[in-house]
């Protein structure tokens, strides 16, 4: 049991709801259509198991009736003055004087019990005072070798009975083709002399009691049959069973009324009488053929109902518990980081109630995520432009002594040169705030850059800037050049060779491409791999020699994406090539933001 | 929750089970029992075995008519396992009959089955024993109806006496003078019979003269006497009916010793055995009689009907007698028809 409620606890909702459902309309519709049927079947038995038994006690009463109208019949005999005085009669002087009484007596038994509508009796015997007289339709067998004696019942003995009604196993009477038949004794008694003349007998044909019990029951299927004390079948319906015995008879528990046994119904009534019992057998089955009707409609829509009201619990079931179940991988997938749900908007009970609140929460979060990611970006942002938007002091400082050095040998061209570029320079560095420039003013900054160091490094800086016409008003973030090129200043100079510096920008595939080329030392592999790392990492902050680079790379992915990550080639000894990519942008397209910090 | 909902479960199905369980082990399932018609039968069957005591007083003890009524008294009491007290009077004279009445009063018994010699006197007698619980049945001869329970009658006694007086019409060619002898003026049957006689004889036979109606007092000695005198008295008498069982036989005797067999026709009521040999020789015609031992049988029965508390019914057969008549207003029950003895066939009768 408990085991049992374990595993019913463990079982999902779904099969649950199910069971329950089954459950309590099952069960109940099967009990209740068995309990009814049952109850029917039962009522029809009770019906019919009152009613046979009146039927079979008129049948007794009808044949009691009949048996005693040929009682009286015999008794008739006491009224025929001749037979008496026959029967009286003890002694005969003469062969010729007894066949003539003979004749007398077998005339009148033939007279009065073998003609008109008497066709039952098969035969009549008279015993009195060792005589026979006999009339019979068939041939018989006594069961003695002579016909003087027709059984046991010869003039000396005395029945119990004035009238006894006996079966063929009772008597050691056979007649021809052993037809069966019942055997009516009745005692000749003298009134007037109170002596016992002898015993009159009147086999009748079984067909007499068919007679009576056809009119009970036609029914095809029903058997009828009449037992005496002992079960011995005296008559019945299957003429081939009349002789044996009932061995049931003993186990049968009322002798009046009805029950039932392995679907058969049983009837019997017992003669007041004498000592029959008529039995009735009907299959159960016969009764309730109509019902069975009733019981398979029943049953077929009893199917229906079981079907319609699986069907029935498997969409309720469903409908509480795959919103649920969904709601259930909703918050799974919620669990591992994906916000982006949006449950449909069911229905307004409990749980259309509960993944609507639970939608809400996720934008909510969502909400929280991008407000705080958005400020973490918003300050990155910043920090990254504060520190490019400051001018290497070095190369402040590089710059002061050149001009300090130009002053000195009185260049004054090159010193006014030299100063308007670094004020252009400075300019550009603190003048407006804007995130994005037009490109041409970028390329300005870094041609300005480029003209002061080549006015330090005279003769071993060779560079170029090129640029597509059509490019030069889009926009680009500011400070992404200048970055680089001080970069390859850095890394990539060699002494007493030329560093050359090309920056091409061009427009490929709808996208403004920026290549910064110089024929420097170049980067070992394992350093550039490690830079390659850095970049897809996105270690900004690491305050090391690739400073530029990853500062440069960072902005590109904030403002662009991962796929506008900076691109490297380097060859140790031939150069370095950094390719960036940057979507052409219109001026209007671009939103400065204002910069606070 | 779970809990209890498996409990539910399963006790439904335990219940199912049980239900089930509980019809199928009996073979044999009674849906109806019919009314116990039988045992209502059986059940009076033992009443009938308690012991009666009867009393059974006939008018006069020794003569062969009574004789043969105790025989069938006796026949019915075996079977009926009853007690008879028998006695009977040595005359036939109410005083003996009242006290022995009296008598049996004092032995406790349960019925009185008396033929009644004087219905005046006796019928006090007996209405003292009815009041003390005694069922009293008179048979053959009756008593005031008041004093007693039944009244056994063997024939009707119109029909008897009309019989009677056309069996003496056809012996004496319906002509001349005949006489009556009857058993006593006091007895309620023999008066009847003697009434009904003349009533048929007056009715239809004009050419016969009743001369002379005498009392033979059931005593034999009496009988012959009183036959001897209306020869005597009488010589052209032609015929002599004899309405009770000793007067035939007597008158009979007469006739032969007198040698008027052939001339003096003799019927009436008697016995087969006392009148075989006169019939056989002539000197009597016809007698008429019921069995006897019929009447004594069917009287016990009764009695034993009464004392069971059993009705009786009018055209009820009784087994061993047949068929009888009950008059419920006189509380009279009749036998059943006479039967004429003659010479033919008087040797078929033993009483």
């Amino acid at each position: 049991m408990t085991f049992k409620r374990r595993q019913f606890k463990n079982y999902t909702l779904k099969t649950k709801l199910l069971l329950t459902y089954i459950i309590i309309t099952i069960i109940p519709t099967a009990l209740l259509g068995y309990v009814a049927y049952s109850q029917y079947v039962l009522s029809v038995e009770r019906q019919v198991g009152t009613y046979i038994p009146r039927l079979l006690n008129q049948a007794n009463n009808n044949m009691e009736r009949q048996i005693e109208q040929y009682f009286d019949e015999m008794n008739q005999i006491n009224n025929n003055k001749e037979v008496m005085n026959i029967l009286r009669k003890s002694t005969y002087q003469n062969v010729s004087n007894m066949k003539q009484d003979e004749h007398l007596v077998e005339n009148y038994l033939a007279s009065s019990f073998m003609q008109g509508s008497r066709e039952h009796v098969i035969g009549v015997f008279v015993s009195s005072k060792d005589r026979l007289f006999q009339n019979s339709r068939l041939s018989y067998d006594s069961g003695f070798s002579t016909s003087q004696s027709i059984g046991l019942y010869g003039n000396s003995y005395k029945l119990i009975e004035e009238e006894s009604v006996f079966f063929p196993h009772e008597t050691s009477l056979f007649f021809k083709e052993r037809k069966p038949f019942v055997l009516l004794v009745k005692q000749i008694i003298d009134y007037e002399n109170r002596h016992n003349l002898g015993t009159v007998f009147v086999a009748l044909d079984l067909a007499f009691i068919e007679q009576t019990i056809r009119t009970v029951d036609e029914q095809d299927d029903a058997k009828m049959w009449m037992v005496d004390e002992q079960g011995y079948i005296i008559y019945h319906s299957m003429p081939s069973l009349i002789g044996t015995l009932d061995k049931d008879k003993v186990d049968y528990p009322i002798a009046n009324g009805s029950f039932q046994s392995d679907q058969t119904l049983y009837s019997s009534a017992n003669s007041v009488e004498n000592r029959w019992t008529f039995m009735h057998a009907i299959p159960v089955r016969h009764l309730t053929e109509e019902s069975d009707f009733v019981r398979n409609i029943t049953i077929i829509a009893f199917f229906i109902i079981v079907v319609l009201a699986i069907g029935s619990s498997i969409v309720l079931a469903w409908g509480v518990a795959k919103p649920i179940q969904r709601l259930a991988g909703e918050m799974k997938r919620a669990e591992k980081g994906d916000f982006d749900i949006r449950l449909k908007n069911e229905s307004n009970d409990e749980v259309g109630m509960l993944s609507k609140a639970f939608s809400k929460m996720l934008r909510e979060i969502e909400e929280l995520i991008n407000e705080k990611y958005e400020i973490e970006l918003k300050q990155k942002e910043a920090e990254l432009y504060a520190l490019q938007s400051q001018i290497n002091p070095h190369f402040m400082y590089n710059t002061l002594e050149n001009i300090a050095i130009m002053v000195e040998e009185d260049e004054k061209t090159s010193v006014v040169e030299m100063v308007t570029n670094l004020g252009r320079m400075l300019h550009y560095s603190l003048g407006n705030k804007d995130q994005f420039v037009p490109l041409c003013l970028e390329l300005q900054h870094i041609q300005d850059y480029l003209v002061i160091q080549k006015a330090r490094f005279e003769e071993t800086l060779a560079y170029s800037v090129v640029a597509a016409h059509t490019l030069h008003d889009k926009m680009t973030p500011k400070f992404i050049l200048q970055p680089l090129i001080e970069n390859a200043f850095e890394h990539a100079y060699l002494p007493g060779q030329t560093l050359e510096i090309n920056v091409t920008v061009t427009e490929e595939d709808s996208v403004m491409q920026l290549v910064i080329q110089d024929n420097g030392k170049g980067i070992s592999s394992e350093k550039l791999a490690l830079i390659k790392q850095q970049l897809t990492d996105n270690q900004m902050f690491k305050k090391d020699d690739s400073f530029g680079l990853s500062n440069v790379n960072g902005r590109l992915v904030l403002h662009f994406g991962n796929e506008y990550h900076l691109r490297i080639q380097s060859e140790e000894g031939i150069g370095t090539k950094i390719l960036m990519r940057i979507p052409i942008l219109d001026r209007g397209s671009v939103h400065n933001h204002d910069r606070e910090n | 929750m779970n809990k209890s909902w498996f409990l539910i479960i399963f006790y439904v199905i335990a219940s199912i089970f049980l239900v089930i369980g509980c019809t199928s082990p009996e073979k044999y399932h009674v849906l109806y029992e019919a009314d116990k018609v039988k045992q209502e039968q059986t059940e009076k069957k033992p009443k009938t075995k308690e012991h009666y005591r009867i009393a059974y007083i006939p008018k006069v003890g020794n003569i062969p008519y009574f004789e043969s009524v105790y025989e069938g008294v006796k026949e019915a009491a075996e079977q009926l396992e009853i007690d008879i007290v028998y006695e009977g009077p040595l005359k036939a004279e109410a005083e003996l009959q009242s006290e022995i009445v009296e008598k049996m009063m004092g032995k406790k018994v349960d019925a009185i089955a008396v033929s009644v010699i004087d219905s005046k006197s006796l019928s006090s007698v007996l209405k003292k024993a009815k009041k003390r619980g005694i069922k009293i049945v008179t048979w053959d001869a009756d008593s005031q109806q008041e004093a007693r329970d039944l009244f056994v009658d063997m024939v009707d006694s119109e029909t008897l006496g009309r019989h009677l007086m056309d069996q003496l019409a056809l012996h004496t060619g319906e002509d001349g003078e005949f006489a009556i002898m009857t058993g006593s003026f006091s007895a309620i049957n023999h008066n009847s019979w003697v009434k009904w006689i003349q009533a048929q004889w007056q009715q239809y036979y004009p050419n016969m003269k009743l001369v002379e109606v005498v009392a033979t007092n059931d005593d034999p000695e009496i009988a012959y006497e009183a036959a001897r005198t209306l020869l005597k008295k009488y010589p052209n008498l032609k015929g002599i009916i004899g309405n009770s069982s000793v007067g035939p036989p007597a008158a009979a005797q007469v006739v032969k010793e007198q040698n008027k067999v052939g001339q003096v026709a003799v019927v009436g009521l008697s016995t087969p055995n006392l009148m075989r040999n006169y019939l056989l020789d002539g000197s009597a015609q016809t007698v008429t009689l019921w069995s006897p031992k019929k009447l004594g049988y069917l009287t016990i029965i009764l009695t034993e009907k009464i004392l069971a508390g059993e009705p009786i019914n009018d055209y009820e057969v009784i087994p061993g007698v047949g068929i009888v008549r009950f008059y419920n207003n006189e509380h009279r029950i009749v036998m059943g028809e006479a039967i004429d003895f003659t010479k033919e066939n008087v040797n078929q009768y033993d009483f």
